[in-house]
């Protein structure tokens, strides 16, 4: 009696929880994105014409980049990256008007992962780093781009 | 007798010492270089700023402000070209109060092919209420990127939108300043306290000033100008003849004895009358406090140094500030950290550096910055004087005021914002626009996201509901 009455408290609570957590939390993340600048929560929503593709889902579950080491994802990033980078951080990331991508100095603590990378590109940090997402850069661009930049580490 | 004088004096010099500890001194430009103020200095009273959203949307938005009419409104100016309207109540008007973009059937008036071209600033004539004067100043596209200041008049009867029939019905062109390059233009322009037009003018471009633009003055290039616009209109404008070198053009017979060296030395042969002060190396943002007079110039720098000189009201003009042998404290080119070298002119007031602060410096984490954007001078919430900036690189907010004794600078929020251009709304309150338009960055001036309007406010002042610009933590 008391065991099935628990038991179906358990399956109500578990229902109430199902009917719930999709109205809650849209999002697929569970890594937090948070703005570089004040930490505030960042909105990944896709951008017009966007597709959320299963490389930025699986690295919105653990935050490490599918397209690491990915040669053809590197190479799509090395075109984005003289598209949208090289002009201020420069075509070997060593910086020039932006900071250096490749040495060990970060201004931003996070700078340094995988995630704080993205968050840095796709919404931006402080002044002349504008959020590329506005700019129309889509998510999977920017994880290729983040797999190019490791290669341009010695 | 002996005694006597001995004693009068030592009580004099009491006196002054106890003067020197207990009484403020007026502020005044530094003489030595430790004088001139750095990041991490502390304004009197430590003021908390937050800047609160005014109004967004606008393209490339890169001036702004207030025709001091009693209307409440704000102008802010587009670079491609058009003046949007900012009502009382934080509405964007629909119809622009100005646009050059559609007043030919060429097409646009204004150049905007560079992020550093386009349509800049508009200053309000101190009569306008009556007179229904107003200025801007742009690149020109007609004149092949030449630099413009012209004078438009309002229609009484359709005070917020100047067609563009009554634009062209009452443009007055002021002046046409050829730009040989497409950078350093300068452009901003402010109506000082003495009703004078004042223009910052950049060296005209490349870079290191290879012109020697900043020094010769014979060019506009590289000054601060200042004219007199109140003219009859087949006259653009004329020169006040308390301009430092107004008089230089009568400069005529060589007289050999007689004369002193002191006297040799105020002949300018050939120096241009408009000049007001020299030395400048892209000095577009600059600010008039309007409470005493005093002015503030943002002088971009080069590759290591942000510049902020200060004259004061009782200025007669003729201050160099030593572009291109020096920026801020230290020499151009600047060869490292203490580099030796004369130090020409007048020093700034404050200055904060790049990311490598000279070359090869270890790259900076904090303090730093890349082009300094004058914002305007404040004069409330603890605030006296105080000429805030805000950095295009960085999006930090530095203000620099004098504590009673000598210069300080103090970062007061780093924002995420990219800052063009601020000015003083007609309560005193400090406007600040910023834009999303980086270079290489630049996709036109028509097709960057939008960038938006705030004004600065004590951080304990915002009011409720109001969105607040992001800041580190």
């Amino acid at each position: 009696m008391t065991i099935r009455a628990l038991k179906t408290q358990a399956v109500a609570l578990a229902a109430a929880l199902l009917l719930v957590a999709p109205l809650a939390t849209p999002s697929l993340a569970d890594v937090e994105f948070k703005h570089a600048l004040d930490d505030s929560v960042l909105d990944l929503a896709p951008i017009k014409g966007e597709e959320i593709t299963d490389a930025v889902k699986s690295f919105y579950k653990d935050g490490v980049n599918p397209y690491s080491g990915n040669a053809e994802a590197i190479a799509a990033g090395k075109t984005l990256y003289e598209d949208n980078c090289q002009a201020c951080h420069l075509e070997d990331g060593r910086g020039g008007m932006g900071p250096s991508l490749i040495d060990d100095i970060y201004v931003n603590a996070r700078a340094n992962t995988d995630v704080g990378m993205f968050e840095i590109i796709h919404s931006g940090a402080s002044g002349a780093m504008r959020s590329f997402s506005e700019r129309g850069l889509k998510q999977d661009e920017m994880l290729k781009i983040i797999a190019y930049i490791h290669t341009l580490k010695k | 007798m002996r005694m006597r004088y001995i004693l009068s004096a030592s009580i004099a010099a009491a006196g002054f010492l106890a003067m020197g500890s207990s009484i403020s001194v007026a502020q005044e430009v530094p003489k030595t270089a430790d004088q001139v103020a750095r990041p991490g200095g502390k304004l009197p009273g430590d003021p908390k700023i937050a800047l609160v959203k005014v109004a967004e949307g606008f393209l490339d938005p890169v001036g702004v402000a207030s025709a001091r009419d009693g209307t409440g409104r704000i102008f802010v100016v587009e670079r491609q070209g058009k003046i949007k309207v900012v009502t009382k109540d934080g509405k964007i008007n629909e119809k622009p109060f100005l646009d050059l973009t559609k007043n030919s059937p060429l097409g646009s008036e204004v150049q905007t092919g560079f992020v550093e071209q386009g349509l800049w600033a508009v200053a309000f004539h101190p009569e306008f209420k009556k007179n229904g004067y107003f200025y801007v100043s742009y690149a020109s596209l007609p004149f092949n990127g030449a630099h413009i200041i012209a004078r438009y008049t309002v229609d009484p009867a359709s005070p917020d939108v100047v067609s563009v029939e009554h634009a062209n019905k009452t443009v007055k062109v002021i002046m046409n300043i050829p730009q040989p390059y497409y950078n350093h233009y300068g452009g901003g322009i402010q109506f000082g306290p003495d009703g004078y037009l004042y223009i910052g003018k950049g060296d005209a471009g490349w870079e290191g000033d290879p012109l020697d633009a900043g020094q010769s003055k014979n060019m506009l290039w590289g000054k601060m100008l200042r004219i007199d616009v109140n003219t009859p209109d087949k006259v653009g404008y004329a020169i006040p003849d308390t301009n430092p070198w107004a008089g230089a053009y009568q400069d005529r017979m060589m007289t050999l004895f007689g004369i002193t060296e002191e006297g040799f030395s105020k002949i300018h042969m050939g120096a241009r009358g408009e000049i007001w002060a020299y030395g400048l190396r892209n000095p577009y943002s600059f600010h008039f406090n309007k409470k005493t007079g005093d002015l503030f110039i943002a002088d971009v720098g080069q590759n290591h140094l942000e510049e902020i000189d200060w004259q004061p009201a009782s200025s007669k003009g003729g201050e160099n500030y030593g572009w291109k042998h020096n920026m801020g404290t230290n020499c151009h080119p600047m060869t490292g950290k203490d580099d030796k070298c004369p130090q020409v002119g007048v020093l700034p007031v404050s200055q904060y550096p790049h990311q490598e602060p000279y070359p090869g410096a270890e790259k900076l984490k904090d303090g730093w910055g890349c082009s300094v954007q004058g914002l305007g001078v404040a004069n409330y919430d603890g605030m006296d004087g105080v000429f805030l900036t805000g950095d295009w690189c960085s999006g930090r907010i530095f203000g620099t005021g004098w504590d009673g004794s000598k210069w300080q600078m103090q970062e007061l929020a780093q924002t995420a914002l990219q800052f063009t251009a601020g000015n003083t709304d007609e309560d005193g309150t400090v406007l600040a626009v910023n834009c999303n338009c980086f270079y290489l960055d630049d996709k036109g001036a028509a097709a960057n996201p939008p960038g938006a309007l705030w004004k600065v406010v004590a951080a304990d002042k915002v009011p409720a509901g109001a969105e607040v610009a992001k800041t580190k933590k």
